[in-house]
C-alpha cells in the first residue's frame, strides 16, 4: 500500500486547480456516497490516509436551478496526510482532489447536458489527484 | 349553611433545562407547522388546597394563545408537587390558567422569544466565486461587459454558481441558464455566445439577498426563513439569519455563507472548518 501510494504521490501534477465556487462537505458523507461507485479508491483513501474532516466542492447556484442549489459536485479536495509517511519515506501535507463524472437527470431520469433542466445530480468517482503541499522527504 | 368552599392555590417556577437555564427548549423531534417553532417549557408546581399539599391532583389547564397546550405530565405527588410542561407555537406571552374554578386565581405567564434547540447542528459553509480567482484572457459578455472567460462561462465560475463578484466589486448573475448546454464534463459552456448575464446587488438566497458572515441556509422545516440564531459553539459563529436554503440542507444541518472568494472558504477551513454538534439557539424574527 505504501509504496502505491508514493508512486501516486511521486506521479502526481501539481498543477491541481482548486474549486473556486465552493461549498464544503463532510469527508466521511462524502466516501459513504461515492464509496459505492468506486469501493476499491475509497478503500486506498481510507487506508492510506488520514482525511480532514471536511472537503470542499463545487457548489450549484440557485440562478442556475433553485431545486439543486447548494448541491456540492466535484472536484472535491481534501487535505490529508499520510497515515504509514515512514514506509513511504515521505512525511507530508497533502492536497487529495476527488475527481467525479458529474451526471445531471431531468423529471425522465435521462441525462440531460442543461444542468438549469435537471431534477437530481448523479456522481461517480473517477479518479484522485494528490498534491504535495508540504513535502518534508527524509534526507 | 353551605360548607366554605375550598381555595387552592398553585404555585409555578420554570426548571432549568438541559443547557441550564429556563429558557424554552425546541424539542429535536419538532418541526416548523404553518411557519412557527414548537416550543417547551417544563415548569415545576405545587398545588395545595386550603393551605395543605393537594395529593394526586390532575389539575387541567388552559393556555392564552393559538397552538398552546400545557399538561401535568403526572398527577400530583404526596407533596403536592408535579411537573407541568407547556408547549406552544405562539411567541409571545402564553397565559396559563387552571381550568378549576378553586385554581383560578392562580395564572402564570411565560414569554417565549429566545429558546434552545434540543438537536445539535452540522455546520457547512459555501461561497459565491470572485473574478479575481480566475486566469483566462477576457470575453465580452451580453450586459456585463468584459470579463474573464473561465469567471463568467466555466463550471467553476458563475455558469455553475449563478453569481460571482467582478474584479470591479459588482455582483453578476445567470439571467437564462435554461437556455445553455455544457459540454462534457460540465467543465465549460458550449453556447457561451447565447449567455446573458446582469448585475445584482448581492448574491440571491431563496429568501432575499445574502450577506456574508451573516445569512445561511436552512431546512425550513427546522428553522423558519428569515428568522434568527446563534450559533454558539463548540466554534462560536454568532449571530445568523436564515435567508437560503438547498436541496442539500436536510434537518439539523446550516450552510454558512462566508462571501465570495477562494479566501473566504480557505479562511473557513483555517478556522476548523465544518462545525459538528453545534450549540444553536433561536433568536427570534
Amino acid at each position: 500500500m505504501g509504496r502505491y501510494i508514493r508512486k501516486a504521490i511521486l506521479g502526481a501534477a501539481l498543477a491541481i486547480s482548486a474549486a473556486w465556487a465552493d461549498g464544503s462537505v463532510s469527508t466521511s458523507e462524502l466516501l459513504q456516497s461515492l464509496g459505492p461507485t468506486n469501493p476499491q479508491l475509497v478503500q486506498t483513501l481510507r487506508d492510506g490516509f488520514n482525511l480532514d474532516k471536511g472537503a470542499i466542492g463545487t457548489t450549484i447556484g440557485r440562478a442556475v436551478n433553485p431545486e439543486l442549489s447548494g448541491t456540492r459536485i466535484g472536484p472535491y479536495t481534501i487535505h490529508a496526510r499520510l497515515k504509514q509517511a515512514g514506509q513511504s519515506g515521505l512525511s507530508t501535507e497533502l492536497v487529495i482532489v476527488l475527481k467525479t463524472d458529474v451526471t445531471f437527470l431531468d423529471a425522465q431520469k435521462h441525462k440531460t447536458d442543461k444542468p438549469a433542466a435537471a431534477v437530481s445530480v448523479k456522481e461517480t468517482l473517477k479518479s484522485i489527484e494528490i498534491q504535495v503541499v508540504a513535502d518534508r522527504a527524509r534526507e | 349553611m353551605p360548607p366554605p368552599a375550598v381555595k387552592g392555590a398553585i404555585t409555578y417556577t420554570v426548571k432549568k433545562n438541559a443547557f441550564g437555564d429556563t429558557l424554552p427548549v425546541i424539542p429535536k423531534e419538532s418541526r416548523v407547522s404553518g411557519g412557527m417553532l414548537l416550543f417547551r417549557v417544563d415548569i415545576d408546581v405545587v398545588v395545595t388546597r386550603s393551605g395543605s399539599p393537594a395529593k394526586q391532583a390532575n389539575v387541567a389547564f388552559k393556555v392564552t394563545g393559538t397552538h398552546s397546550h400545557a399538561r401535568l405530565l403526572a398527577p400530583t405527588d404526596a407533596s403536592g408537587k408535579a411537573v407541568l410542561r407547556l408547549e406552544t407555537r405562539y411567541t409571545g406571552k402564553n397565559t396559563i390558567t387552571p381550568t378549576a374554578p378553586e385554581f383560578a386565581a392562580s395564572t402564570f405567564d411565560v414569554d417565549i422569544s429566545e429558546a434552545w434547540y434540543e438537536g445539535k447542528f452540522e455546520i457547512t459553509a459555501y461561497n459565491v466565486c470572485e473574478e479575481d480567482d480566475f486566469s483566462s484572457d477576457l470575453v465580452e459578455a451580453k450586459n456585463v461587459g468584459k470579463h474573464k472567460k473561465d469567471f463568467l462561462f466555466s463550471g467553476k465560475g458563475v455558469a455553475m454558481e449563478g453569481t460571482g463578484l467582478a474584479s470591479d466589486g459588482k455582483f453578476i448573475q445567470l439571467s437564462n441558464p435554461k437556455d445553455l448546454t455544457w459540454k462534457s464534463g460540465f467543465t465549460e459552456i458550449k453556447n457561451s455566445e447565447d449567455a446573458v448575464f446582469e448585475f445584482v446587488d448581492a448574491p440571491q438566497g431563496a429568501f432575499g439577498k445574502l450577506t456574508a458572515d451573516s445569512s445561511i441556509a436552512i431546512d425550513p422545516t427546522i428553522l423558519p426563513p428569515k428568522h434568527r440564531v446563534n450559533i454558539i459553539g463548540p466554534r462560536a459563529l454568532g449571530e445568523r439569519k436564515g435567508m437560503d436554503t438547498g436541496a442539500d440542507i436536510k434537518g439539523f444541518h446550516f450552510d454558512n455563507f462566508v462571501g465570495a472568494g477562494k479566501d473566504k472558504m480557505t479562511a473557513w477551513e483555517s478556522a476548523g472548518g465544518n462545525i459538528h454538534s453545534a450549540k444553536v439557539k433561536y433568536l427570534g424574527n
